[in-house]
Formats: structure tokens, C-alpha cells, sequence
């Protein structure tokens, strides 16, 4: 369980169990800076070794120490530093440290248990960690963005564009089909929802049904998972646990990974100290599609879908040359609100060696670049460490309090022209959209038809109101009390505690006048959700800590732990509105949804050991978890999971090779079933002449249903070499997943959709590897790089017998690719029709169009892999003086994303190069350029075969080829250049500390993917079919100026 | 010290012991928590049936209308509502393949209410007993049920073929039978519900569940197990008479006369054409709308080869049923609309409100019926002065109006199919009927004569293809019986 990062690092590192006992007869002080540069260091822990004194090192690097009478040594150490030991004889009062660099944070702990961590240079598993600097190093959008780039092994995407968030982080690959597919989220031991809730945009777009009250809603309405409400400025680190070996301390909801996350705390004999940092910067769209160039009006008549049908009046009166001069770019046009984005944040801290305190507020406003879009969020935090009875009793807890408000507008799929993308996709550039008439009223989008089966986007943001409040209080507490305290035993107890509630208020309204109003019969609409979320975990756990010699240290934890999580959504929606009422209770017809989408309770035992022997070479950390949960068919069963890990370090090899250490770790996890998949249920059927119904359940429970299992086994080594220079760490594992939670469907024959069973297996292998150099550490610079290297491969195993294979849920179908779970098969494999000539052999790309007569079969097979090639992350920090540069560049290679961007673009002819030859360049590899002279067959017209419409025509005759692209992408994530103020300066302002800063988040991106983001998705975060990118909110960078002032 | 770290160990004992991890899921209930009233439960499932009849009748009039080119659905910004069944209608996968199979969803209702209804006890009224004609009754409606659903199956798949007995084993591979088969099985099981109704009809007990108004607003009372019976006989006059031009002649053409006799059928006229049993929606929450419905969706448009009908203009059905001036439609939607090339000027009328109700059978139908009964079975005279009632009481009802007509007099068998196919194209327009009807006199050729449907490549469907996931389960399941007609080594009929 994750604890405060003070108390674990000072105490539970070595093996001790805190206390800060009865008589101290002296106090020392003293100051704690950097060998190089003389910088204070904060935050480093000072412990009097074989006493019990403990402090910490303030802002200014200063601390106040008790210790004992007599000559004493302290121990000094710091995240980022190399520990040191120094003296402080009797007649010392006053002590200075210098502590050296150590760019591998080897001191920093990790967790390793409910109740115990284990510094870093010991760690029996692959660790990662993500410091605050480095995840703050610009701000973003929601945690995710911060993250991306920095986390080998794990793939972590933005959904789209839209501010406020959106995203998901797989850790080394999909290890579900069904299940929870997200990493468990830990802050300060609560486990937090990330839930995402709709407010209702399919309502409006239609993406999915949209006609009965299930249809509110939808997966595809661009949701905001619950992750974006965490304030990252109030995050000290973050680590992520991956293998199972770790993670199996969650037991069966740990398949996919653990974060844990540590907020900022007060330091002990601190004076108060005030943070302020004030930011103010700006989003802007990048990568917008363009648009093709209108030339005649003509070429807007003869739209292959009869797009300019209906307009010949309207571009006779407003082209009457018949000449188009000039093409308007809807999208540059509407995608271009530059209201600058600000951030607020203040803190402050400080303790005394009894009391520590943190209290942070933050004010963000991220305006999107899209008119009327924005997320605005304001966070506090209070954290307090309290101890009781001379340090025998440690209380630690910690309230967050936030409001996040998101307008995102509409993107992604729709099926009323009614989300911009979308929209502009099927609407030639040669009509002024952001116009309104003499009446005030916007101009009408005249094409397709015109009416109310369009859209005028321009309207629409400024009419519709789509908006999510969230209002969200986090409240931990950790009580620690340590039992019995002799030389070589420790007891004590400590129990976590822990809730996360959650209210969601999504206002949907939509007024009768707008375009598209009134394409289901009723005009106007309006949807108000409120969805409930309230989580809560509890554990107890007793730890015996037994240090029979300094060489051996054996910690012994058990306990249990009660976690329930309870999820409710509310939903009215109500059509054909009386003028000017937002209220659900003034239309026409009223649907209502009250929908319990998780309601779990789970139970674990659980017991741990964990050994350090050798004088700490070898760490060797086992424990065993049971759990049973309420989703689970047999509610009483506990199941096991079971881990060991070990680790060993050779040390004293010399200047080549510093230190080398092996490890390997073995765990099982689980996943547990959905909510209500162990029940076999009726469900509520439509009402007919005022009278509800039953019927059957179109999926049939399993009253047996049980978790997933994931058994991982990984083995690494972390170097040590070249003077401490370089550190490798590389790992490879092998994770298999059986017990499946599946969903296969029945023989539709037989009535009934689907059926839930477990069984089948997957597995995922891979590596993970990280070189961090420190090339160069003197007085004016510093230059540290940091490289990672990921690769996974996911195989399905096999099925059950009676288990067909199957589509992955909520796939768009063969046109536009899909994955399909068949045995034998690759989870990332993209399966869609493809020519196959008659050896079943697939035919180049455009065959259809070229040569048609060698086209045997149109089958639906494998058409691509969204799996990448590997994935490479580089962050460096240089600094010179007073400047520090710092990035994060990322480069995926290989992997592939359905477009279908690109095909609306196509379809509705106004793609950037619609009219563009046919060549290598323009079509890319794969396709045959041998174009037939007489045209290319349009829905049965042919027409001079371009590139826009060789593609379409191709796509459209059964070759999802056709909008398979290349992923392959290198970026820069984020970058800051900051600037430490002179003391000079600063003491002029009356203040500590001052720094000036300049950050970027994504600053450039490298690709030739067509559309905005090869990393967006239309379906949000989903274990599988994530390379799904259809019309999304555009991605944007941010540019910022920072300003931070410590007084 | 010790003292507290057993207050806590006890405390946790106790808080670990005392918890049930037992939540009951509060969106759907389970059979067990349903059935503690069994009378309350059983009744709403039986309204279930009802209601998910009504909720594939949209679906069923999309698909079938465009299979039968009766509209193109025009949906903006996917094509393949009209390429899928137009173009691509062999490929299992395409839009509208595969149509109807959620009529199986249905019949499990049906089927899983009746072993629920068996279970209850038998006895005096009460919230856990049901009385013996209480029990027939509710078999009787859902064995009709099963029997209309079973009806729509066949028409879509045709010469396909399908399954129909379904058990208790959801993912069993049970025998695709032959069309022949199946319409057999369909009379059958329309006879046994009949004798549960008669059974009800003795008992004297009234359905003790809700029947919705379209069994009773529309000048028929089929709300009673009595009243139901004409309902039965009515289908099964449909199904009789559909056997007989499937290669039953004359035997079933009597059977569906005698069918026809006990129920609602009247000499047509303007007044009674509309009489029957409907499927109804409204704008309450949690009810359907009519998505056949102009105002329920834009995207019917009428088929030109209605259009183009020899004097289709003067003829009421047409004026009732495309939104021309006149219609309860108006005019404000008559521009031409294009998608996948191909053109249609006007769009569908037929159920202007979205709540406006469809018909399951009405008497306009039965009257179609006997005349095609009356003709096979060597009554000319009458079946001719039953399409000249329709002509005049449907098409022609009003000064002014012409109804169409291709044959006056037919004298070959050949030519009074054309005459009635011209009637029935009209007269049920969008009622799911035309694709079925040209398809069982074997004139589908001539449902393709539109020069833009040629142009285009269009084809006629002769079935609509097993879903790709019924060809898959059953490839699973090592085809037994073999490969499916319409699935992958097997062609479409």
C-alpha cells in the first residue's frame, strides 16, 4: 500500500520502524546542498544512525536534528543524491552536507508490500518512476498526457485533443478482452475511480442508436475518464508497477498494472514556506487536415455523393463565373480560439518535528482550441503528518477537494453531421460557414441535402451546450503505531484508509433552432446526467520487522484489507422542448435511464516477507493475497495470488563495472468479472401501450464466472558502469493470461446473444530496456539522457472448445478493420476484407480498381497490425548556469491505425489531396499505381482516377487497405527552459527563490500519418480495436510561460 | 498496549466476518427474484413478446423495402444501407445480410415465458396461481407469437431455409430445415395455439396480462382469447396462402379460405380497408417510436419504379403514401435526394406520425388474400371482384381518382400474378410485403428494371444470407447437416 513518501523513505528504507523516542538531550543543525554548485538540497532525510533522531531537510536545504548525547553519526540521504555518512561529535552543533548526484535515483524506495518498500538499488523487479520535475516538466492536459513518454512498457494515448483530458495507459499490452483494461490507480492508498461517464452526446450525434434510453449515451461520445480530476502540481512522485511480481499485492485488480501515486508533504523542522506559480500560455492546433481546393463550381456539383446536390442556385448567385477563387479552410477557421490558457498554483508547507503540513490550491483554465471549448479546474489539498506519543503513534492523512468543468464540444463518430470533422468532411469550402444573416441566425450548411440532416458547426459550438462538472473530494489517512520497539524487533500496526467520491453532473442542451435540430422528429433536446461514484478501501496490516545483524533484516507483514466500490448514473433526456427550457421536463418525450454500472465489494488476506541479507545485496520479497469479491460467481471462494521476487547486487567491480544486479520475479494476478456477469438475469424490456415489459437477457450469465489469471515471470539486470555513469536496465517477461473473461456470441438461431464464460489464454511478451547517462556533472553544467526501448508482442493462445471465434466488441466491422480473437491469432492483428487472387494470396492495394479480373475472393483476413515495431521514449536535462533545458522526445515505429479521417474526407470529396496524382508519393507503399485510363468507378460512374478517388474507390469496392496507415510517428512531448533568477533579483522582490520558465507540450510531431494523431481513438480507452481514429477533436500544443516565487 | 492490538485484531475479525458480498444487481432483476410474483412476472413477459414484435417491425420494413425496392434508405453519410441490400446482398456481412435474425431474440421470449407460465401453479386466481384458461390463453397469443416470428424468419431467408426448433440450450447447433419444412411447421404451430385459445375461449377466463390498443382500436376486437382466435386465423390464411404459390396450389389455397372465413374479412370499401391488428407506438418514456415514420426518420425515400407506375399519380395509395401535396406529408420534402448515384425524388409517407402505428395484418390484406385463394382454387369471378374492390375502395375512393390497373381482365394465371402483384405493391406498400410476393411467383427479374438500379449494378436478392455469425457457429460446430446455403462453401439459393 502506498504510504507517505517521508515516512517510508526515512524509516521503513531501513528497515526501521519509527519512533521518535523519549529523552534527546541536543539538537543539531545544519544545511544540505549539492557537491556541485552548491545548491541546497530539499527534502533529504537525516537520521541518526543506531539513535532515533530523524529530520528533514527544508527548501533552503536546512534542517534541525535531535540526537543523542555523545558522538553521533548521521546518515544523509536524498532522491537524486548519493547518501552520506558524516559525524557530529559531542561539541558539534552545526553540521554541513554535501551530498553528491546520483542521476539513477537509486535511493528513491519503491513499494514491495502493503506495509514495505525497499530503496531502488534494491528493487527484486522492474521499477519505474516519474519525479515530480519531470512530470511537471510542461503542463498537461491530464495525467496521462504528463506521463506519456516516460513509462517504457507502458502505452499511454490521449483519446483526442479536446482539454480536459481523456486517455489511457495500458502496461505491457492487452491482458483482457472484457475486463478492467486501465492500471489500478493509488493515491496516498486511496484507490481511485477513473471511471468515465457520457452526458449524453449521442444524443445529439447519434453514433450509436440514439432512439431508446440506453442511447443517451454512448462509448463513443469522447469521455473523460476520472483520472483528468487529479492535480499534477500536488504530486511528488509516481510509480508504476508492472510486473506481477509486484503488482499481485492488489491480487485480482492488478492484471493490468498499479500506479501509485504520492502526494507533496510538509518536512519536518521547516519553516513555512510559500510557493507561487503563475502560468500563462496558449493551445493551438497543429496538424489540421487542410482542404482540397475548389476550383469551378463544377467540381463542387459533381461531389461523387451527391453532396452539391440541391446548391446549383446558391453557387450560380454566389460563383456566377462559375470560378471559385478561393477555398475556405472550415477547419483553420474553427479551430483557432487562441484565449490564452492561465494556471494559478499556490502552496504551503512546513512542520515541526511532530506536525508537517501541505496545503496546495490550484486554478487552471485550458480554453480548447475550438470555439467554446475549455477545461477549468481548481484543486485543493491539505496533507498533515501528525505524530502522537513521542513518535509511536504517526497519523498521516490528506483531503482533496476538486471541481473540474469541461466543455468539450462534440467530435468523434456521429451520424447526423453534427460533430465538425465530421461535418466539414462533407462540406466543399466555398460557402462562408461563420456568417449569420440580418436575423442573427447562423447561415445554413446548404449541402447534402441542406436542412436538418446537416450541420453548421460554427452554429453549433456557439448554441449547444455540452457541459461536465465534476465535483471530487480524495480523503486518506494512515495511522501508524508502532507496538514494540527493540533493538533487533519492530512491531507495529498500521492501518489505511481511504474514499473517493465522485459527482459528475453532465448538461446536454441543444436548442430547437439549430440545423440539425429536428432530423429525429423532435426539435430540440436536452440531457441531464448525474452519476455517483463512491469508493472507499480500508487495510490492516501488522508488520514484525527482525534484524538478527546488521546483515540481515527479515520483515514480516500480514493483514487484510476491504475495498467497495459503488457507481450509479441517472439520466433524463428529454425532446421536442418547450422554447427556451433546459430542464428535462418540458418535452415531448422523456426517456429515462437509472443504470448501476459497478457495484463491487472485495475482501483480501494477505501476508509478506521480505529479506534483506547480505548486507543488502540480496532482497528477496514474497506474499500471497486472497481475494474474493462480490462479482465472482462463488462469492465465498478466496483466490490466490501468489509472487516472489529476488534480486542480487555484485558490487565492488571496479571503475568499468560498478555494480551489477540480476533479478527475477514470478507472480500471478487476476481480473476479476464484470459487474453482473455471475448473474443470469432478465432484463427490462420497451414499453407498449403504457406497459413495461420483460424479457430474456440478451447475454446469459455465469453463475461460475471467476477472475482472469495473468502468471508473469520477468528476469532483468540493472549496470552500473563507467564510473557510475551509465546505468542499463533491461528486463524481458513473459505475462500469460488464462481464464479469459469471455463473451462469445451463441448461434444467433438459438435467441440469445451472447453467453459469459471463462477460459482461453493470452499471452504477451516483451522487453523493456533504459540507459540513463550522465555525461557530464560540473560546476556551470550538467547533462544527463535517459533512453528507453519497449517491444510487446500479444498471441492468443487458444479458445474454448465451443467458443468460435469472434470480433472484439463494439467493432465497427470488416470495412474498416477490426480485431478479431481467434486462437492462434495476434490480439493486435487489424482484420478486414482484402482481394485475395485465387491462391488466396493478397492482391496489391487497388487491384480491385486495377485488375479486377485477377481478384479471386474478397475475404475478410488479416489486413494489418496496430501493434508497433517497438516504441523508444528520450528524455535529457542539460544545464548550463542558471539555464536548464529539459524534453521528452518519443518515436513509435510501425503499427497500424484505420483512418477513417481520412475516408470521410474521401468520401465527401474534400480531402487536402483529393485531386493529387496517383503516384508512390501521394498513395504510399503497397498500392498499384497502374491506374485504369478510362476512370475510376464511383458508385458506378468513372472518373479521373486521383488519388482521393483511387482510394475511395478502392476502399469502397472492399479493401480496408485502403485506409490502413502507418503510426510511425516521432515527437516531442514536452520541453521547458527555465531560468534561476540571481539572488540579487530575488532578494529585491522580498522572496527565496525565483524562476522563470518557458514550457511546450508537443512542440512538433514527425509523420506521414494523414489524419491528426496516429495515438487517438474514437472508442476511448478499450483494452482492443484501439486504432479506431474518426473524426476526433484535433490535437493541439500548448505553449507556456511560468513564473515561480518561494518565499 | 496489548490490550488495544486485540481490540483491533477483534475489530477486524468482526468487520470481516460480518460482510456479505452478496449485492444484488438492481438493473435487471434474475428469474428467482421475478418470479416471487409469478402472475405479475409471466404477464409482463408476455407483454415482452408483444412489444419486441413491435420493436423489429421498423427494421423489418427498412430491409424488406429495400430488398423489394419499394424506398432506398438514404442515410447521409452511409451509402451501404442502399449498396448492402442493392449491390453487395450475397455477402453475409453487408447491410440489412442477415436480416430478421432477431426474430430468434423474440421467440426465446416467447418460449422462455411459456416454460415460466407451465411452472406456475395451477389453481384460483391469484398473485402466485394461474387458472387452467388463464394458462391457455397466454400459450395460445405467444405460440401465435412464435408462429408470426418464425413467418417473418422464413420470408427473409427463403429458399435458405431455417431453424426452428430452439431449446433450452442456447448455444446448440440445431437443423436448418427446408422453406417447405418450415412453413409446415409455421401452420402447426399456428393450429396448436389455436387450440390453447379454444381452450381459453371455454374456460371463460380473460387474459390476465395487458393486450395493448392495436388489438382493439382499429375495428377489431382481438383483445380476448376469443377475439385473439381471429387473429390466428388470419395469419394463418397469410401462411396458407403463401404455401400455395410455393408450390402447395390448390390444398392450401382451400385452407387458407377456410381460414379466412372466421375472420374480420369484409367486401372492401374505404372505411373498413384499414381494419385490423397493429403494432403501436408512442412518445411515452420507455415506449418506441415508429422509425418507419417520416417524422421518425428522413431517410425512407420512394423507390422510382413506384413512381413510374403507368397512372400511379391518380391513385389514392400512391397520394396516401408519398409525401406529395395532399398527403398528411405535404410538400416540403420533395426535393430530389442522390446518394450512391442513384436518385429518388420523393420520400416515404406511409406512417407520417412517429407515432403512427403499423399494421401486422388488416383487411385490405385478407381481401388480397381470398382473391389470390379464390383464383387458384377456380373462383375467377371472385377473386376479380375482390381486386376491383380494392382498386376501388383503396384506390380509387375519392371523385377524381383513377385507380392503377395492368391486367383489366386477366385470363392466364400469368397475368392475373401480375395484376395482383400491382395491387399488393400498392395497397401494402411498406408493409414488408413486396420482395416476398415477387419472389414466390418468381417474377424477382422484374422488380429490377430501373435503368439507374442497372446502371449502378444493382441485382436482385433472392434471400437474405444466414449472419455471418450463424455461418460461424455453425462451422464450429462442424456443420452438421452441412454447410448452410448462403454461407462460405455454399452458395445462395
Amino acid at each position: 500500500m502506498s504510504r507517505s513518501l517521508t515516512f517510508a523513505s526515512a524509516v521503513l528504507a531501513l528497515g526501521l520502524v519509527p519512533a521518535i523516542a523519549g529523552a534527546q538531550n541536543r539538537e543539531v543543525t545544519g544545511k544540505v546542498t549539492r557537491t556541485i554548485g552548491d545548491v541546497p538540497v530539499a527534502g533529504a532525510t537525516i537520521v541518526e544512525i543506531g539513535g532515533q533522531g530523524v529530520a528533514q531537510s527544508g527548501n533552503d536545504g536546512t534542517f534541525r536534528i535531535s540526537v543523542g548525547p555523545g558522538d553521533v553519526r548521521l546518515l544523509v540521504r536524498a532522491i537524486g543524491f548519493q547518501r552520506k555518512e558524516v559525524a557530529a561529535s559531542a561539541s558539534t552543533s552545526s553540521v554541513n552536507v554535501a551530498l553528491d548526484e546520483d542521476p539513477f535515483k537509486l535511493e528513491a524506495v519503491v513499494v514491495t508490500g502493503q506495509a514495505t518498500t525497499l530503496e531502488r538499488r534494491n528493487a527484486t523487479t522492474a521499477t519505474v518512476q516519474v519525479s515530480s520535475a519531470d512530470l511537471n516538466r510542461a503542463p498537461a492536459q491530464a495525467l496521462e498526457q504528463a506521463l506519456q513518454g516516460k513509462v517504457p512498457g507502458a502505452t499511454i494515448s490521449m483519446n483526442s485533443g479536446a482539454p480536459g483530458g481523456g486517455g489511457q495507459v495500458q502496461i505491457r499490452g492487452a491482458t483482457s478482452i472484457l475486463g478492467q483494461g486501465q492500471p489500478l490507480f493509488v493515491v496516498d492508498g486511496v484507490i481511485i475511480s477513473n471511471d468515465a461517464i457520457s452526458d449524453g452526446a449521442n444524443s445529439v450525434t447519434g453514433a450509436g442508436s440514439r432512439t431508446s434510453s440506453a442511447g443517451i449515451g454512448s462509448n463513443q461520445d469522447a469521455l473523460v475518464n476520472r483520472l483528468a480530476d487529479l492535480n499534477p502540481d500536488e504530486i511528488e512522485s509516481i510509480e508504476v508497477l508492472k510486473s506481477a511480481a509486484a503488482t499481485a499485492m492488489y491480487g485480482s485488480r492488478a492484471t493490468n498494472g498499479v500506479v501509485v501515486i504520492r502526494t507533496k508533504r510538509g518536512a519536518p523542522g521547516t519553516t513555512p514556506q510559500f510557493n507561487l506559480t503563475s502560468r500563462i500560455g496558449r493551445s493551438a492546433a497543429y496538424r489540421l487536415l487542410g482542404t482540397r481546393q475548389f476550383k469551378t463550381t463544377t467540381d463542387v456539383l459533381d461531389l461523387p455523393y451527391g453532396n452539391g446536390l440541391g446548391t446549383d442556385s446558391l453557387l450560380a448567385a454566389r460563383y456566377p463565373s462559375g470560378q471559385i477563387p478561393s477555398t475556405h479552410n472550415y477547419q483553420s477557421e474553427f479551430y483557432n480560439n487562441s484565449t490564452p490558457a492561465y494556471e494559478v498554483t499556490g502552496s504551503f508547507s512546513g512542520g515541526t518535528p511532530t506536525t508537517q503540513y501541505y496545503l496546495n490550491l490550484t486554478g487552471r483554465n485550458e480554453p480548447g482550441v475550438a470555439p467554446n471549448t475549455g477545461a477549468r479546474l481548481y484543486s485543493l489539498r491539505a496533507n498533515i503528518d501528525q505524530a502522537f506519543l513521542s513518535g509511536k503513534i504517526k497519523v498521516h492523512t490528506g483531503i482533496n477537494v476538486t471541481r473540474n468543468s469541461l466543455n468539450r464540444g462534440l467530435s468523434n463518430n456521429d451520424n447526423t453531421n453534427t460533430s465538425p470533422i465530421y461535418g466539414f468532411a462533407y462540406t466543399p469550402g466555398v460557402v462562408n460557414l461563420d456568417s449569420v444573416d440580418a436575423t442573427g441566425t447562423f447561415v445554413r450548411n446548404p449541402f447534402n441535402g441542406g436542412g436538418n440532416g446537416m450541420s453548421n458547426p460554427f452554429e453549433t459550438f456557439q448554441d449547444l451546450k455540452l457541459n461536465e462538472l465534476t465535483f471530487r473530494q480524495i480523503g486518506d489517512i494512515t495511522a501508524t503505531w508502532s507496538a514494540l520497539d527493540l533493538a533487533q524487533h519492530q512491531i507495529s500496526v498500521t492501518a489505511t484508509g481511504g474514499f473517493d467520491r465522485v459527482q459528475v453532473t453532465g448538461d446536454l442542451f441543444s436548442p430547437s433552432f439549430v440545423q440539425y435540430e429536428g432530423s429525429d422528429g423532435f426539435f430540440g433536446r436536452t440531457v441531464r446526467s448525474e452519476g455517483n461514484i463512491f469508493n472507499y478501501n480500508l487495510q490492516f496490516a501488522g508488520n514484525w520487522s527482525y534484524e538478527p545483524s546488521s546483515a540481515l533484516s527479515l520483515t514480516t507483514t500480514v493483514g487484510y484489507s476491504w475495498e467497495t466500490q459503488y457507481n450509479r448514473v441517472i439520466r433524463t433526456r428529454a425532446r421536442g422542448l418547450l422554447a427556451g427550457v433546459q430542464t428535462s421536463g418540458s418535452g415531448t418525450v422523456l426517456d429515462e435511464s437509472d443504470n448501476v454500472f459497478g457495484d463491487f465489494r472485495d475482501i483480501a488476506l494477505f501476508a509478506n516477507e521480505q529479506i534483506l541479507a547480505l548486507n543488502e545485496r540480496l532482497a528477496i520479497t514474497g506474499g500471497i493475497r486472497a481475494d474474493r469479491t462480490s462479482a465472482n460467481g462463488d462469492r465465498q471462494k478466496y483466490h490466490p495470488f501468489p509472487r516472489i521476487s529476488g534480486s542480487y547486487r555484485f558490487t565492488d567491480l571496479g571503475e568499468l563495472f560498478n555494480e551489477v544486479k540480476l533479478r527475477a520475479g514470478w507472480g500471478r494476478t487476476g481480473n476479476r468479472p464484470r459487474y453482473a456477469d455471475r448473474d443470469v438475469l432478465w432484463a427490462v424490456g420497451s414499453t407498449i401501450g403504457g406497459t413495461a415489459s420483460i424479457v430474456q437477457n440478451p447475454t446469459l450469465g455465469d453463475s461460475l464466472v471467476h477472475p482472469e489469471t495473468l502468471t508473469e515471470w520477468e528476469a532483468g539486470t540493472d549496470v552500473t558502469f563507467l564510473h557510475r555513469r551509465l546505468q542499463l536496465e533491461a528486463t524481458y517477461y513473459h505475462r500469460r493470461i488464462t481464464d479469459l473473461l469471455l463473451q462469445p456470441a451463441t448461434v444467433p438461431s438459438g435467441g440469445i446473444g451472447s453467453f459469459i464464460l471463462n477460459g482461453g489464454q493470452l499471452s504477451n511478451r516483451g522487453v523493456e530496456a533504459a540507459l540513463t547517462a550522465s555525461i557530464k556533472q560540473s560546476r556551470d553544467v550538467d547533462v544527463t539522457l535517459r533512453t528507453t526501448f519497449a517491444k510487446n508482442k500479444q498471441e492468443i493462445g487458444n479458445l474454448p472448445s465451443g467458443v468460435p471465434r469472434f470480433p472484439v466488441g463494439g467493432s465497427f466491422g470488416a470495412a474498416f478493420g477490426r480485431n478479431f480473437i481467434t486462437p492462434g491469432g495476434v490480439t493486435t492483428w487489424i482484420w478486414g476484407v482484402v482481394p485475395l487472387d485465387a491462391n488466396g494470396k493478397p492482391l496489391p492495394i487497388g487491384s480491385l480498381i486495377t485488375n479486377p479480373s485477377a481478384v479471386a475472393s474478397v475475404r475478410d483476413t488479416v489486413a494489418g497490425d496496430a501493434n508497433p515495431d517497438f516504441v523508444m521514449g528520450f528524455t535529457g536535462s542539460v544545464r548550463w548556469k542558471r539555464l536548464t533545458l529539459g524534453t521528452t522526445v518519443s518515436w513509435q515505429q510501425g503499427g497500424m491505425v484505420a483512418d477513417m479521417t481520412h475516408t470521410l474526407w474521401d468520401e465527401g470529396g474534400t480531402s487536402r489531396d483529393y485531386e493529387a496524382p496517383v503516384t508512390r508519393a501521394t498513395m504510399g507503399d503497397g498500392w498499384d499505381l497502374n491506374v485504369p485510363a478510362a476512370g475510376c468507378d464511383i458508385y458506378g460512374t468513372l472518373y479521373p482516377c486521383t488519388a482521393g478517388r483511387y482510394r475511395y474507390a478502392e476502399w469502397y469496392a472492399g479493401d480496408v487497405r485502403a485506409y490502413l496507415e502507418n503510426a510511425t510517428n516521432v515527437r516531442v512531448r514536452d520541453i521547458s527552459l527555465s531560468y534561476d533568477a540571481p539572488d540579487t533579483w530575488v532578494r529585491q522582490l522580498g522572496a527565496r527563490t525565483l524562476r522563470l520558465t518557458f514550457q511546450a507540450r508537443n512542440p512538433i510531431v514527425f509523420t506521414n500519418y494523414w489524419s491528426f494523431d496516429p495515438e487517438f481513438n474514437n472508442f476511448g480507452a478499450t483494452n482492443l480495436n484501439r486504432f479506431i481514429d474518426l473524426a476526433p477533436f484535433p490535437g493541439n500544443r500548448q505553449f507556456y510561460l511560468s513564473v515561480d516565487v518561494g518565499w | 498496549m496489548r490490550s488495544v492490538l486485540g481490540r483491533l485484531i477483534a475489530a477486524a475479525a468482526v468487520t470481516l466476518v460480518g460482510c456479505s458480498l452478496d449485492l444484488t444487481n438492481p438493473n435487471s432483476p434474475t428469474p428467482g427474484q421475478a418470479l416471487k410474483d409469478p402472475r405479475t412476472a409471466t404477464g409482463q413477459m408476455v407483454v415482452g413478446v408483444l412489444a419486441t414484435y413491435r420493436d423489429n417491425r421498423a427494421n423489418q420494413i427498412r430491409a424488406l423495402g429495400s430488398y423489394g425496392r419499394e424506398t432506398y434508405y438514404m442515410f447521409l453519410t452511409d451509402g451501404r444501407f442502399i449498396t448492402g441490400p442493392y449491390l453487395q446482398w450475397k455477402r453475409n456481412t453487408s447491410f440489412e445480410g442477415g436480416t430478421q435474425w432477431g426474430r430468434y431474440g423474440n421467440y426465446r421470449n416467447a418460449y422462455v415465458a411459456i416454460k415460466a407460465i407451465n411452472a406456475v401453479p395451477t389453481g384460483a386466481p391469484t398473485p402466485t396461481a394461474l387458472t387452467a384458461g388463464e394458462k391457455a390463453g397466454a400459450l395460445g397469443l405467444l405460440k401465435t407469437f412464435i408462429a408470426l416470428d418464425m413467418l417473418h424468419v422464413i420470408e427473409a431467408r427463403g429458399a435458405i431455409g431455417a431453424v426452428v426448433d430452439i431449446t433450452d440450450a442456447v448455444n446448440a447447433v440445431s437443423p436448418i430445415v427446408s422453406q417447405d419444412s418450415v412453413y409446415k411447421w409455421i401452420t402447426a404451430k399456428l393450429d396448436e395455439a389455436k387450440g390453447d385459445l379454444d381452450a381459453a375461449v371455454a374456460s371463460g377466463d380473460p387474459f390476465y396480462f395487458p393486450m395493448h390498443s392495436g388489438f382493439s382500436a382499429f375495428g377489431v376486437t382481438a383483445n380476448t382469447p376469443a377475439g385473439f382466435i381471429l387473429f390466428n386465423r388470419a395469419i394463418k390464411a397469410r401462411v396458407e396462402a403463401k404455401r400455395g404459390s410455393l408450390g402447395c396450389g390448390a390444398p392450401c389455397y382451400a385452407r387458407a379460405l377456410t381460414a379466412l372465413d372466421t375472420t374480420w374479412i369484409a367486401d372492401l370499401t374505404a372505411t373498413n380497408r384499414d381494419n385490423g391488428v397493429y403494432v403501436i407506438f408512442s412518445v411515452s418514456t420507455g415506449d418506441v417510436l415508429n422509425f418507419a415514420s417520416f417524422q421518425g426518420d428522413r431517410n425512407y425515400y420512394v423507390h422510382p419504379s413506384i413512381d413510374s407506375i403507368a397512372g400511379v399519380t391518380l391513385d389514392d395509395r400512391y397520394r396516401r403514401k408519398v409525401a406529395i401535396a395532399g398527403s398528411a406529408c405535404g410538400t416540403s420534402y420533395t426535393s430530389p435526394q442522390t446518394e450512391v448515384r442513384v436518385t429518388a425524388t420523393h420520400r416515404a409517407c406511409t406512417y407520417f406520425r412517429n407515432d403512427a402505428p403499423i399494421p401486422t395484418i388488416r383487411n385490405e390484406e385478407l381481401v388480397l388474400l381470398r382473391a389470390e385463394a379464390r383464383w387458384f382454387t377456380a373462383d375467377q369471378a371472385g377473386a376479380l371482384s375482390d381486386l376491383a374492390a380494392v382498386r376501388a375502395g383503396s384506390g380509387a375512393p375519392n371523385p377524381g381518382e383513377t385507380a392503377v390497373v395492368k391486367v383489366p381482365t386477366p385470363a392466364t394465371d400469368d397475368e392475373f400474378e401480375e395484376e395482383l402483384l400491382l395491387q399488393r405493391t400498392l395497397s401494402l406498400y411498406q408493409e414488408a410485403q413486396r420482395w416476398v410476393d415477387y419472389r414466390r411467383f418468381g417474377k424477382l427479374a422484374e422488380l429490377n428494371t430501373l435503368a439507374q438500379d442497372l446502371a449502378a449494378n444493382f441485382t436482385v436478392a433472392t434471400v437474405s444470407p444466414l449472419p455471418a455469425q450463424e455461418c460461424d457457429s455453425r462451422a464450429r460446430a462442424g456443420n452438421p447437416g452441412g454447410i448452410p446455403l448462403s454461407c462460405p462453401g455454399n452458395p445462395i439459393p
